[in-house]
């Protein structure tokens, strides 16, 4: 099935120049493009904290209505489904630490373990369950993008910093801390590639890096039984890490030929920032380096200051806005911000024609929080964004019964996906009423 | 990558020193089978020294310990995924993991490293410095100078077989029809890209049993410490020499490497995370409140309390004088921000002040809460479930401390906020970065306060004072270390609470210097013993 090699390396060479603008290769590419990309499915999870201004956000069925909200959907209204639903597992058992142990559960359902350091455990995320299948056929399995930093923060009721810091879990002790710099997510993704390399220097560059895995792997599996069973598995992860990179050679020679020109550094402008991560998760996905990404803009709590967009009020205290106009103007702007920023990624897959329609139809973008009602932290109406193609119909929103599970619509965008699981989380069947 | 140039240099001989001895003679450890010939056993009656994790450098020891091995002015891993905090600190094994994407940037950064050693960079002399006598075409040439290398990289002279399967890499690259440079070459990135260099690496003999650690484990304990960073030579030289087995020699050298001007890393390390100062440059403030706050100023402010550490640290001054010692402000800019105000200690000083505010305002709740989290140890309990919010300012027209107290007027909410609201009140004069003020929005600062012990202050003079009085500061310094250096809080095994009542008695009680603390600390059986987790 590899459509990569049918299109040829020379032809991708006489493009390699091209600047990391979309869409880069249509041009090139035309029509075989769409064909080398036919079911290729991909999924996107983007952790927007400290929950939604609902009175803007609909929560009736039927067709999306226009809010401040709403408006940034516009051009790709049709693809999107906004609705409410229940985490359990972020609900802190002893009361307090919602935002840690909503943002630990956001993409597991399962609820984090009250600890920092030693103790810390939370769920596999659902793009790490993606990962674990769609990313067999990719160089790179996964990528984990970041968007605002903060200073590092201490625990939040006992729940450690790390729950708020980390989207993506690929196991309950393997948290996959978010890259905060584009560059080096482009470089991770596309470096490594000299177009001017013949190709036997290529199989002797790549002979020479499995040689060096080769003992790597070797040695992490000797040293692992010299050693604990809780260090062990740090080893097992290099293991598991070298069999990865070594597939990665094997399969994937032409991986890594296109991402055109390395991005300059945006600084501290988030929203150029934010619009470039965007950018880059589209032409990881064109050039097929990865299919599953996440995107962490920010922790919930203590407070991260979204200054770029005029707002001076940290966002957490924006967040607790009841009886405050100002702070509820804040925290409306930021809520708008998240839209867009979801809404840019969602057009930007749109422009990119293939398999008879647009890389936005085989994708699946999902947005949520780590609580719902932001001035009470509930956790039963959690909003979340769903934009992508079929199975799923678009445009609405969809209002289910109160309780009704998050883990549902994660169970059914992966099978939408091609990711076949019957149970995730505290769910155990799919969502009604999204298809 | 001109290998030519390397070839040349190889070939003409080249001077310099790697590390101690000759590489041929004692690269390899007369043990094989080790990675580290096991310590010797524990002594009888040593405390339980609890779990350390598997630690793996993180960003700030990776390029350190680059720096120092090779020389280079590379700095890999600023490119590297961001390391994980747990505790407070960000070398926690605990919370480490390890993705194929990190695996592939350990190699490029080692690809990098080798093309620029070998193309006469500055990691040239270091890696090639035994290449004198030999020929790189020679097979024993090669080994010779990736065994002296490894034993460098790895901290600890590598074992027989270890070397054998690193030399597999280069003999692939020999059958594969590369040349001498070209096999230096890929084994120089096998070193790199090794578990034994990414990993600190303390290997079980006696599964459930608790032994000393060797020489070598020892002194990487002790460089990562203070230096975030591998050995230097006479530390080093130490190990070899078996000399870093009692607790006098551990002290020498780490009182030796505290003088060192690379422990700096310890106060970048520890001083800066303890007291949540590592991202001041990327702090945000308003420009309406003080249009002067640049990534160059918050700089300056981080530095200021980082010399004063230091001056802590190198004169052995207690802890409690930390809030109540004056510093010597350097930078102009800060000393206009300062104005002629008065500057007694940590607590007045603007990286403190700046780090626990909001971008528009002081928050004296946060600012409270940090004094007992990160000063005292006692981190404020979780509020009950869904308190009310404080009152609002637009609704109630009251001020801040007014609300405050209207917080507190309901028994649930002041059984806390009484430990830490009356703190951040009495630093009101101070405002979101840090200067000076006597009123706040038209309305005059009213800075006194009672602390829960029923001590009276009338301003932040009085209050400062009756805080470096408080018993629990130099208990939370040492607890701070503690978590620092070995990766866990103190609270694992029984045994913890007199590893730290030891620890501070050893440095003197009360009154115990820092640098005493960080000594006492080294030479605790917590830091020197390993507990060996089946």
């Amino acid at each position: 099935m590899n459509g990569r090699r049918a299109l040829g390396r020379r032809r991708f060479l006489g493009g390699a120049a091209v600047a990391l603008a979309l869409p880069p290769f249509e041009s090139l590419l035309g029509s075989d493009y769409a064909r080398a990309q036919a079911g290729r499915k991909r999924v996107v999870a983007i952790f927007a904290p400290d929950g939604m201004y609902l009175p803007e956000w609909p929560r009736q069925s039927g067709p999306l209505p226009p809010t401040l909200l709403t408006q940034p959907l516009e051009p790709i209204k049709s693809k999107v489904i906004l609705t409410n639903l229940a985490n359990a597992a972020a609900e802190p058992p002893g009361g307090s630490g919602d935002h840690s142990c909503g943002a630990g559960a956001s993409f597991s359902c399962v609820p984090p373990a009250k600890a920092d350091g030693a103790g810390i455990r939370a769920g596999i995320t659902f793009d790490q369950v993606a990962a674990a299948r769609l990313g067999q056929m990719t160089r790179v399995p996964s990528v984990q993008l970041g968007i605002l930093t903060g200073k590092p923060a201490g625990a939040e009721s006992g729940y450690g910093s790390l729950y708020g810091s980390t989207l993506s879990w690929a196991g309950e002790k393997q948290p996959l801390a978010p890259e905060l710099d584009p560059r080096a997510v482009f470089d991770r993704m596309f470096a490594g590639f000299d177009p001017k390399e013949s190709d036997a220097a290529r199989l002797a560059r790549q002979a020479r890096r499995t040689s060096v895995l080769d003992y790597v792997r070797a040695e992490a599996t000797i040293l692992r039984g010299r050693l604990g069973r809780a260090d062990a598995a740090k080893l097992d992860q290099v293991v598991t890490s070298v069999r990865e990179i070594e597939k990665g050679l094997e399969t994937a020679p032409a991986a890594g030929q296109c991402g055109g020109a390395r991005p300059a550094d945006p600084g501290t402008d988030y929203d150029a920032k934010a619009r470039l991560v965007n950018t880059l998760i589209v032409t990881a996905f064109q050039c097929d380096v990865t299919r599953v990404a996440s995107n962490h803009i920010a922790r919930p709590f203590p407070d991260i200051s979204y200054q770029f967009l005029g707002v001076s009020t940290g966002h957490h205290a924006a967040s607790h806005y009841r009886g405050n106009a100002g702070k509820e103007a804040s925290y409306k702007r930021i809520c708008i911000w998240h839209m867009q920023m979801f809404a840019d990624l969602c057009i930007k897959l749109a422009a990119v024609k293939e398999d008879g329609g647009t890389m936005l139809d085989n994708t699946f973008v999902v947005q949520t929080s780590d609580v719902g009602e932001s001035n009470g932290h509930s956790h039963f109406d959690t909003p979340v964004a769903l934009a992508g193609g079929a199975p799923f119909r678009g445009g609405r929103a969809v209002a289910y019964p109160r309780g009704t599970p998050l883990a549902g619509l994660f169970l059914s965008v992966l099978n939408a996906a091609g990711v076949p699981v019957t149970k995730f989380g505290d769910g155990i069947a799919p969502l009604g009423d999204l298809t | 990558v001109k290998y030519a140039a390397a070839t040349a240099m190889l070939l003409a001989g080249c001077v310099g020193s790697i590390s101690p001895g000759d590489p041929t003679q004692s690269a390899t450890s007369d043990s094989a089978g080790s990675p580290a010939a096991p310590g010797h056993p524990a002594p009888p009656g040593a405390a339980d020294p609890g779990r350390v994790a598997l630690r793996r450098l993180n960003r700030t020891e990776y390029d350190n310990t680059v720096r120092d091995l090779l020389g280079t002015t590379l700095r890999p891993a600023q490119g590297f995924a961001a390391d994980p905090t747990a505790l407070g600190f960000d070398n926690n094994g605990d919370v480490q993991s390890l993705t194929a994407i990190q695996l592939e940037q350990y190699q490029n950064a080692g690809e990098a490293l080798a093309d620029e050693a070998l193309a006469g960079g500055p990691a040239h002399v270091a890696v090639l410095a035994h290449a004198s006598a030999c020929d790189p075409a020679a097979r024993a040439c090669v080994q010779a100078l990736i065994a002296a290398f490894a034993r460098r990289a790895w901290r600890r002279p590598p074992a027989a077989d270890e070397l054998a399967r690193l030399m597999a890499v280069p003999d692939a690259e020999a059958a594969r029809g590369g040349d001498g440079v070209a096999q230096l070459r890929v084994a120089l990135i096998a070193v790199l890209t090794s578990p034994h260099f990414l990993f600190r690496l303390e290997p079980v003999a006696q599964p459930g049993g608790t032994r000393a650690l060797d020489d070598h484990e020892v002194a990487s304990r002790l460089s990562y410490l203070i230096y975030s960073s591998l050995p230097d030579d006479p530390l080093f030289q130490a190990a070899d020499a078996g000399q870093l087995r009692t607790a006098a020699d551990v002290r020498a050298q780490a009182t030796r490497m505290l003088g060192d001007p690379r422990g700096a890393a310890f106060v970048s390390g520890f001083a800066t995370q303890w007291l949540g100062l590592v991202d001041l440059e990327q702090h945000d403030v308003d420009p309406a409140l003080f249009s002067g706050f640049d990534p160059a100023l918050a700089a300056a402010m981080k530095a200021e309390t980082q010399r004063f550490f230091a001056d802590f640290l190198a004169a052995d001054r207690p802890a409690q004088e930390l809030l109540v010692t004056r510093a010597t402000v350097a930078d102009p800019r800060l000393a206009q921000l300062y104005g002629d105000s008065a500057r007694p200690g940590l607590l007045t000083q603007a990286s403190v002040l700046t780090a626990t505010s909001s971008a528009n305002a002081t928050n004296p709740v946060t600012r409270g809460a940090w004094v007992v989290s990160q000063l005292f140890c006692t981190p404020p309990p979780p509020p009950p479930p869904k308190v009310p919010n404080l009152p609002e300012a637009s609704a109630t027209g009251r001020t801040l401390r007014a609300r405050l107290e209207a917080h507190r007027a309901n028994p649930v909410c002041a059984s806390c906020h009484q430990l830490f609201d009356p703190i951040g009140l009495g630093l009101e004069n101070y405002d979101a970065v840090g200067r000076w003020r006597t009123t706040d929005a038209g309305e005059p600062i009213d800075a006194s306060g009672d602390l829960p012990d029923g001590t009276h202050f009338a301003g932040p003079a009085e209050l400062i004072a009756a805080l470096g009085k408080d018993p629990r500061l130099p208990g939370c310094v040492a607890q701070k270390l503690f978590t620092y250096a070995l990766g866990r809080a103190p609270d694992g095994v029984p045994t913890d609470a007199a590893n730290l009542a030891r620890l501070s008695a050893a440095a003197g009680g009360a009154r115990a210097g820092i640098r005493s603390l960080v000594l006492a600390l080294v030479e605790s059986d917590a830091f020197r013993l390993r507990r060996e987790e089946p």
